[in-house]
């Protein structure tokens, strides 16, 4: 039952990431998000004819919403009523709005509640059960895993137009893959795996799903190809532990989930080695460092073989001259004796061959 | 008609109706500012993510004092605000995508916490469910002293810096230039941000409280180019919009208010894209109608004058063929000779046959002086 919950949401999360990597890429991240909450009354209606989920019907539903959806919403924006993001904005809220009436006042006789319209119920996925080969297997198990699949073969088959269009639509044009045809087959993507995923994450969080781990990603490489591998990786390791958490704490699963997934987001953001902060700062610190130690040569150098050496060289000037605090100067000066590049006697600081040379060079640079 | 005797005397009515109306004015006026800077879908992600301060508040405080859980939701939807910031900055990741993740990290680690509690012994979470979605019916008299306080705040800092901000939405360079600190600004605007999105939270709930921003201000676009008519406009929506949503939703029970809103809200967008006096669809086809018939005429006129200069005979009439002819179009000829004909500009010599009038030479002198087919 455990093993279960955890497959079906490695599955849903899978599937997520597959078009959250070029949403985020292609600065759609947030019409993923109106996607998800605009399918809500197609999934409804879908669900009213045969009062289950898991048929076509609430796919189809959802599918229609989802391109009523983006059309009506591309077409306010090109008409010039409104800006792009404005449009988006003002259209999906009263297809939710209408889903989540639609759930209230049917509420009575439908096994449809706003907490599973949030939340999804992972917890129940192994209770609808169908026979696949002879196998008694979760229903929602076999859906997510033919989400996958189609969803995984598009990127197979597609990679590198996907990749093109992202990146360079007018190359794309011209190639002869037209980017119109891959932003729909990407919306139309997005819908399926939205609907699929519905009932086990839920409407709102579809959208940590689909661009957390991609996000992450992007923080981590500089390659789609890695990239989409990372997010992978993070979709399977953060439904693990969301599952696990959850079952700790007896709380819901799906927001289990993205809050791991945002731990691991939060994890990448400071310590990425490729521009986290914790690495950004650790540079910036090395670059102040390397000046400090090139200026004290330089002057060191400049001063050493002077009649006044005693009091330009020694400690008290060096750091009046480039008022560093004394912390700073000890440290420097430790590491620059450390490296062999100066000498200290009595106070006063002799540079040596390796630290004129190392001098010279910083100024040649 | 009795929906207006309760609103006066039924207590909770009258604490709904208030409360939800005082609640557009600010969103409304705050909304205005956030479409127009393009960032429509900010006030989305801030409201998703106060959901995790609010449980927070509760688990911490163990009450359910609206004030301790405003305060929590206020908290967290700043954090929220800085760390999209942080993303957009530091990161490639783009604004679009630094609003998705935080709004959904966000709100899943609230929902998590929300079921946590849920299932705790003691405590139940009913009355935390309320900020998802929104439940009017529980907005109480201190609720609405609340909402007014704050509304009020919001309403008298958008007045006082009116002019900043409208310089910074339309100008941030000259701005800055002028000596506004941009930095303090934008930290006053979210301030506002924060606190109107913060005390409708019940009301309306975190889901849908963005509505309550950007649609009426998209609405108020239509009608107006100017920026203050604009705010006032879109406030008076969002109230309007704000407080039938509200007592629809409080006049069947339990019907969820957030949504009820946000569909009034909706049927106002429309009616406002459909005839709103400055861009409206139907405004603007009439306008575009109107160019072409005047389009049509002029060409109708013009070619009149080069046929009365070829004949050397002004009065010499023509029938509507030939001149269907010279213009290259027979469609609508004869209605469009008639109605120049009745303005005076044609003299009708006989059946379907033309000639320009004193008055129609006047004309076309002026339209050639003016620039020839566009004026007029």
């Amino acid at each position: 039952m455990q093993g279960e919950i955890i497959i079906i949401a490695i599955l849903a999360s899978l599937a997520c990431v597959i078009p959250g990597v070029f949403l985020l890429l292609r600065k759609m991240a947030l019409i993923s998000d109106a996607i998800s909450h605009s399918i809500l009354p197609g999934i409804v209606i879908g669900y009213l004819i045969k009062q289950s989920l898991n048929t076509p019907y609430p796919i189809i539903g959802a599918v229609v919403f989802a391109m009523i959806m983006v059309v009506t919403s591309e077409a306010l924006h090109r008409s010039n009523l409104v800006k792009p993001d404005t449009a988006i904005a003002v259209v999906f809220p009263p297809l939710f709005s209408l889903g989540v009436l639609l759930v209230t006042l049917l509420a009575g006789n439908v096994h449809l509640d706003t907490d599973a319209v949030l939340l999804g119920e992972l917890a129940f996925a192994p209770l609808d059960r169908m026979m696949v080969a002879g196998y008694s297997v979760p229903k929602s198990l076999v859906k997510m895993l033919l989400i996958v699949i189609f969803n995984g073969g598009i990127i197979i088959l597609l990679f590198k137009e996907l990749k093109v269009s992202t990146f360079d639509p007018i190359l794309s044009k011209s190639l002869g893959f037209s980017p119109s045809f891959l932003h729909y087959l990407l919306m139309l993507m997005t819908s399926i795996t939205a609907v699929g995923a519905f009932d086990s994450v839920g409407a709102v969080l579809v959208l940590a799903f689909m661009i957390t781990p991609a996000a992450t990603a992007l923080l981590l490489t500089n390659s789609l190809f890695v990239m989409v591998f990372i997010s992978f990786g993070l979709a399977i390791a953060s439904s693990i532990l969301g599952v696990l958490l959850a079952l700790q704490l007896d709380a819901g699963i799906s927001g289990a989930i993205s809050t791991v997934m945002g731990g691991f987001f939060i994890l990448a953001y400071f310590f990425s080695p490729l521009n986290g902060m914790v690495t950004k700062l650790k540079h910036k610190m090395n670059i102040k460092h390397e000046y400090a130690l090139s200026i004290i040569l330089y002057h060191l150098s400049n001063h050493c073989d002077a009649h006044n050496m005693e009091t330009e060289c020694s400690y008290s000037h060096l750091k009046e001259q480039f008022s560093y605090s004394e912390r700073y100067l000890k440290k420097i000066v430790h590491k620059a004796v450390e490296a062999g590049l100066i000498k200290q006697k009595n106070r006063v600081f002799h540079i040596t061959e390796r630290g004129r040379n190392d001098a010279r060079l910083h100024i040649s640079h | 008609m009795s929906l207006l005797y309760d609103m006066i005397f039924d207590y909770t009515l009258r604490n709904v109706a208030l409360g939800t109306f005082l609640l557009g004015l600010g969103s409304g006026a705050v909304g205005s500012f956030m479409t127009l800077r393009g960032e429509s879908l900010l006030g989305d992600a801030i409201a998703h993510a106060t959901l995790p301060g609010v449980a927070l508040a509760y688990m911490l405080t163990n009450t359910k004092d609206p004030l301790v859980l405003l305060i929590g939701a206020a908290i967290a939807g700043v954090l929220g605000i800085g760390a999209i910031t942080a993303i957009t900055r530091t990161t490639k990741i783009d604004n679009d995508g630094a609003n998705g993740i935080i709004l959904s990290i966000f709100f899943g680690f609230g929902l998590l916490l929300l079921t946590y509690i849920q299932k705790l012994p003691q405590s139940s979470q009913a009355g935390l469910d309320r900020f998802i979605f929104g439940q009017a019916a529980t907005i109480i008299a201190k609720d609405v002293v609340i909402i007014a306080i704050v509304q009020v705040f919001v309403l008298v800092v958008v007045t006082l810096f009116f002019k900043e901000f409208k310089s910074s939405t339309f100008d941030p360079q000259s701005t800055t230039v002028m000596g506004f600190n941009q930095k303090i600004i934008d930290a006053i605007f979210a301030t506002l941000l924060v606190a109107v999105i913060v005390v409708g939270l019940q009301t309306v709930g975190v889901i849908l409280i963005s509505a309550l921003l950007i649609t009426p201000a998209a609405a108020a676009r239509q009608w107006t180019h100017s920026l203050k008519t604009m705010v006032i406009t879109s406030s008076l929506f969002s109230a309007f919009s704000g407080m039938i949503g509200s007592l629809l939703s409080a006049s069947r029970n339990n019907l969820p208010t957030g949504p009820m809103i946000v569909l009034v809200l909706t049927a106002f967008l429309i009616f406002s894209f459909l005839f709103g006096a400055k861009r409206g669809i139907v405004l603007r086809k009439i306008a575009l109608i109107k160019r072409e018939r005047s389009f049509d005429h002029n060409r109708i006129m013009l070619a009149l004058d080069n046929l009365a200069q070829s004949h050397d005979d002004t009065s010499l009439a023509h029938s509507s063929k030939t001149i269907g002819l010279m213009v290259q179009q027979t469609h609508g000829m004869h209605r469009m000779l008639k109605q120049l004909a009745q303005k005076g500009l044609l003299i009708q010599s006989e059946e379907a046959s033309y000639a320009l009038s004193k008055q129609g030479e006047l004309y076309v002198k002026n339209l050639k002086n003016e620039g020839g087919l566009y004026a007029g």
